[in-house]
């Protein structure tokens, strides 16, 4: 009996010493950008380091629900792009770690500690607009919109396309981009009058620039880099930045708390900073700015001119935007979503 | 030689095999390494185990005890047999949970105990008496039972128990009732929800009854065509036929603005959903009610006809009644998949808001578990209530046609006013559908759908280049779920018509609970009851498997019950009468009367784990990719050709799958005209 336990002790020893050993070489990627990027990007970690990196995608909100259901036994390592709010209620919600990169640096100042701590770094930035159907305003003679008052002119009615904020980051930027432009209670008034003008709220943020697109709408309120990612593809789109200022989204790059490969996460996180791997976004369509000082601005967002240097924004205020987050939407959902149109 | 001169055998194999496994195959494994036997750094064996967790000894003891036990003498040897399997299956159980902690998890050996002590108690409780069956049967009821607990109550328990929970993890059980007073669209959510599933139940067991009459019993050779685009919805990946009905119907829409030169968005809310959803639902209804139709013996009907009622009268009289199963059950399909349907509304819903829609904002949106979770509970009530009702119309009258007197001649035609309209009506919603698919497949060779219609083969190139690695997977997944779905949900149709046990009305009920659940709450349960060890199964590709079997497998039960009422238990009775085993009664007289329903099983099944996505989208790992996942992220950035080209791809693959499926196991339904060939 004694001798059985004393082998029994020494498997149990000998498990779990290589078992530490047997961890293979791997990084869980989690992404929530576009899904040709994520791949692209996991498939160049793995040529660059050797380490091999599977990876999933899924939209920001539903990769924060995965992880909050997985938080018991993390699976991911990374989580990639998205939206920040999710990141950042991510941060709050304590599922993700601080992790101050070597390479921060080199990042764009406004992008390099969005919420302070390095509880999420930035990884690329791209301001709020509208993809404008030209051609559906044209046939109904509506002129073209310049500020966000404009779109809330009854002209608009049913003209209008824009993601819910209850599943879409882009929808809640624009809430609290408009919040801080107006004032919390002129903001309201103008939600209120806004409302009363959409056509659609679509699931994804960037499926209302789609509805553009196709015509079934006029304006879709969406990221710039979605607009003309979406002009790029052939859509019959034009990205307009609105006149009187807008806010702007910042991606985020997370490591997961408790991640199973935890060294070869941060190696991601800083490889994932450089220029040279910010510059592939681009080739997928991506049109964001990347956070990198050194990699280059597409040049379709310049012949756009849909840049900072050019679009109008903000101060936007990323750390009120992600602690106010349920009270807003709590409240849009509340006393504006559920009015009749 | 031993086992012949036991006392016991069923406790003497059952103990010798257990000591085999307590000693030599690893109870406990690392993530993903149940089937590493013999490697001590990854896996343990109880006897390693059992210094640390006395327990174990236990184990050890009770297959010693049954070694023994066999080889005595006794009066009653279920005793043994009954008492010991209880107590090991408690104990099996209650080792895995608490010596299966980080990193390791349930392993190849707990599996095998739990299986062989569930064996033994199931002989003990044959032998016994308590269960009127033989062992095989006992050990099945045992089995399934077991697994809708452990897969479709708990996790459905996992999600649902944050209803009645706060933050903190305290119990309060008026939360419920606050979290839905608290939320102010309530009623007006449950009337859309019930309104639609209502409308959508009625109109597509309508559809699927026309179909089904039309395609079995015309003497048309239409009716091969109206199989195979009957079918076509159902093979639909999702979002595809939600896409397709903005871009006939929307404000650009081909037919609303081209043809007719309205320009409203009229579509978007309940009629878009309420057409989607009877696109895709009336299939399944048509699936239920064939396997009925074509089961029903004309014998019936002729004597009917030769008690000079006309055709109107036997048809009134006879035909229809003889359908109420299959008409029921499909009527109680549909509506539960139509309340669980969540692609649909989330694209044409427009602000029509349905439950399934409102829990998904709730958990993706708001990060409102409490809320998703009572709304859950909610919808399973709705669901649970469709069912009672079903119960209740169908009550205890007797659907029995087949009774193994050889069937008289053929079927009776329709009659012929009836037959002219029911063809009318299908060959124009075919039409209809196929409209839909031309544009769909369309889509796929040009630029962009809708904008610039100019020819282009980029998009199947991509698909060539990128999209493989996932539709191989797809594929194998649902190629190894499909069967598995049939035979688990063809079994548990079985024994609920066939066999009188404590738990019968529970075990048909909870199968369909799963059904019942939108995929979303289904996924995140899924997670919240697997990702831990002792069970540990995300990251693999058994979790996919196994929510693909214990999601689909209601359509298996539900054809499967409706084929077996229809078939007189006396032949199976003859059968065990001239002494042939359970397995040859099963083999040779149950599963061919049934093959229609064996077939509607294994194509719904297949199908659905070809086009889940709601669930999937959870549960997928990053080596699992799946195509559904694929084209959805693809339409959600515009890619419209990518997206339905690579839903081309798919359906093509599945409709050949089906052929395949009906050449392999239709050999007699050829007779009925199911296979006909007609979905090539």
């Amino acid at each position: 009996m004694r001798r059985w336990s004393c082998i029994g002790a020494a498997v149990m020893v000998l498990a779990f010493a290589t078992g530490a050993a047997a961890q293979q070489n791997v990084m869980v990627l989690y992404g929530s950008p576009d899904r040709d990027w994520v791949a692209a990007v996991a498939g160049k970690f793995e040529k660059d380091t050797g380490i091999k990196t599977p990876w999933i995608r899924a939209s920001s909100n539903e990769m924060y629900a995965k992880i909050e259901a997985e938080k018991a036994n993390p699976q991911g390592d990374v989580w990639f792009g998205g939206t920040g709010d999710p990141h950042f209620a991510a941060a709050e919600a304590g599922l993700t770690e601080p992790y101050c990169s070597p390479k921060m640096p080199e990042l764009r100042e406004f992008m390099r500690d969005p919420i302070g701590g390095c509880r999420t770094l930035g990884l690329y930035a791209g301001p709020l607009g509208w993809a404008v159907n030209e051609g559906v305003l044209k046939k109904m003679g509506k002129p073209m919109p310049q500020t966000w008052d404009d779109l809330a002119k009854p002209e608009y009615k049913g003209l209008i396309a824009i993601s819910n904020p209850t599943t879409a980051g882009t929808a809640y930027t624009a809430l609290v981009t408009l919040l801080l432009l107006k004032g919390e209670d002129k903001g309201w008034e103008y939600l209120a009058k806004l409302h009363k003008n959409v056509a659609q709220y679509t699931k994804s943020g960037s499926a209302a620039g789609q509805l553009a697109g196709q015509g079934e709408v006029a304006i879709g309120i969406v990221f710039l880099h979605d607009a003309v990612m979406f002009a790029e593809e052939g859509f019959p789109v034009k990205p307009i930045a609105p006149a009187d200022g807008t806010g702007y989204e910042i991606g985020g790059l997370s490591l997961i708390k408790g991640a199973p490969h935890m060294a070869n996460a941060k190696k991601f996180i800083d490889w994932a900073l450089t220029p040279d791997t910010q510059a592939i976004a681009k080739d997928f369509r991506s049109f964001q700015l990347q956070s990198n000082k050194k990699t280059p601005l597409p040049p379709v967002v310049l012949k756009h001119g849909m840049d900072f240097e050019h679009v109008k924004t903000i101060k936007y205020d990323f750390l009120w935007a992600s602690k106010n987050r349920e009270r807003i939407i709590k409240r849009w959902s509340e006393q504006i979503f559920s009015q009749a149109r | 030689m031993l086992v012949i001169a036991a006392r016991n055998p069923a406790c003497l194999l059952g103990g010798l095999i257990l000591l085999a496994t307590t000693t030599v195959v690893p109870f406990l494994s690392r993530q993903g390494q149940v089937l590493s036997i013999g490697r001590t750094d990854l896996a343990l064996t109880p006897l390693a185990l059992a210094g640390q967790y006395p327990g174990f000894w236990l184990l050890i003891g009770l297959a010693v005890a049954w070694v023994a036990l066999g080889l005595l003498r006794q009066d009653r040897p279920d005793r043994p047999a009954l008492w010991g399997g209880f107590v090991g299956c408690l104990l099996v159980i209650s080792l895995t949970v608490t010596a299966g902690v980080k990193p390791y998890a349930f392993g190849l050996g707990s599996i095998l105990a739990l299986a062989i002590c569930l064996l033994v108690l199931a002989y003990g409780l044959s032998r016994g008496g308590y269960i009127r069956a033989d062992t095989f049967v006992a050990a099945s009821i045992l089995l399934l039972g077991f697994f809708v607990l452990l897969f479709i109550i708990y996790p459905i328990l996992a999600v649902l128990q944050h209803s009645v929970m706060d933050g903190q993890g305290a119990f309060h059980p008026s939360l419920f009732l606050e979290t839905l007073q608290r939320y102010k669209s309530f009623w007006r959510v449950l009337r859309n929800s019930l309104g639609l599933a209502v409308f959508v139940g009625v109109a597509s067991t309508l559809i699927g009854l026309a179909f089904a009459l039309a395609a079995t019993r015309s003497r048309s050779r239409l009716t091969v065509l109206l199989r195979s685009f009957s079918l076509l919805p159902m093979i639909t990946p999702p979002f595809v036929v939600g896409l397709a009905i903005i871009l006939l119907f929307g404000l650009q829409g081909l037919v609303t603005s081209a043809l007719l030169g309205l320009r409203t968005r009229g579509i978007f809310g309940f009629p878009g959903v309420a057409l989607a959803q009877i696109l895709s639902f009336a299939p399944v209804a048509f699936l239920v009610i064939a396997s009925v139709v074509e089961s029903v013996n004309p014998a019936l009907e002729e004597a009917s006809l030769t008690l000079r009622a006309g055709p109107w009268g036997t048809f009134w009289k006879v035909t229809l009644p003889l359908l109420r199963p299959g008409v029921a059950n499909a009527f109680l399909l549909t509506i539960v998949e139509s309340l669980a349907d969540f692609g649909n509304p989330i694209i044409l819903g427009g602000e029509f808001e349905v439950l399934s829609t409102e829990i998904y904002f709730a958990i993706i949106g708001r990060f409102d578990k409490t809320l998703a979770a009572s709304l859950g509970i909610v919808l399973l009530s709705a669901s649970l209530g469709t069912f009672l009702l079903q119960q209740y119309w169908l009550g205890h009258r007797s659907y029995v046609t087949v009774t193994g007197k050889p069937p008289s001649g053929k079927p009776m035609p329709l009659p012929r006013r009836l037959e002219i309209g029911l063809l009318g009506f299908c060959a124009a919603w075919c039409v209809f559908t196929l409209a839909l698919y031309v544009f769909v497949i369309y889509g796929g060779f040009v630029e962009i759908w809708g904008i610039n219609n100019a020819f282009t083969l980029r998009h199947y190139r991509q698909l060539a280049r990128d999209g493989m690695d996932a539709l191989n997977t797809t594929l194998i997944l649902a190629g190894v779920s499909a069967p598995l779905t049939a035979v688990v949900g063809l079994l548990i149709a079985y024994l609920v018509v066939r066999h009188r046990f404590p738990g019968r009305g529970a075990l048909e009920f909870t199968s369909m609970l799963s059904f019942a659940v939108p995929g979303t709450v289904i996924g995140i349960g899924y997670i919240l009851a697997f990702n831990q060890p002792p069970l540990l199964l995300t990251g693999g590709a058994a979790i996919l498997v196994i929510s693909f079997i214990f999601r689909n497998m209601p359509v298996g039960i539900r054809s499967g019950v409706a084929a077996l009422a229809q078939i007189d238990r006396a032949l199976e009775e003859a059968s065990v009468t001239l002494r042939a085993s359970f397995a040859t009664t099963l083999r040779r007289i149950v599963l061919p009367l049934i093959r229609p329903a064996i077939i509607s099983a294994l194509v719904f099944s297949f199908v659905r784990a070809v086009t889940a996505i709601s669930a999937v989208v959870f549960l997928v790992s990053a080596k699992w990719q799946l195509s559904t996942k694929v084209i959805l992220d693809q339409a959600e950035n515009g890619r419209y050709g990518l997206a339905t080209s690579y839903s081309t791809v798919l359906i093509v693959i599945m409709a050949l799958a089906i052929a395949l499926m009906y050449l392999l196991v239709g050999k007699r339904a050829a007779v009925g005209g199911l296979e006909g060939g007609g979905l090539a």
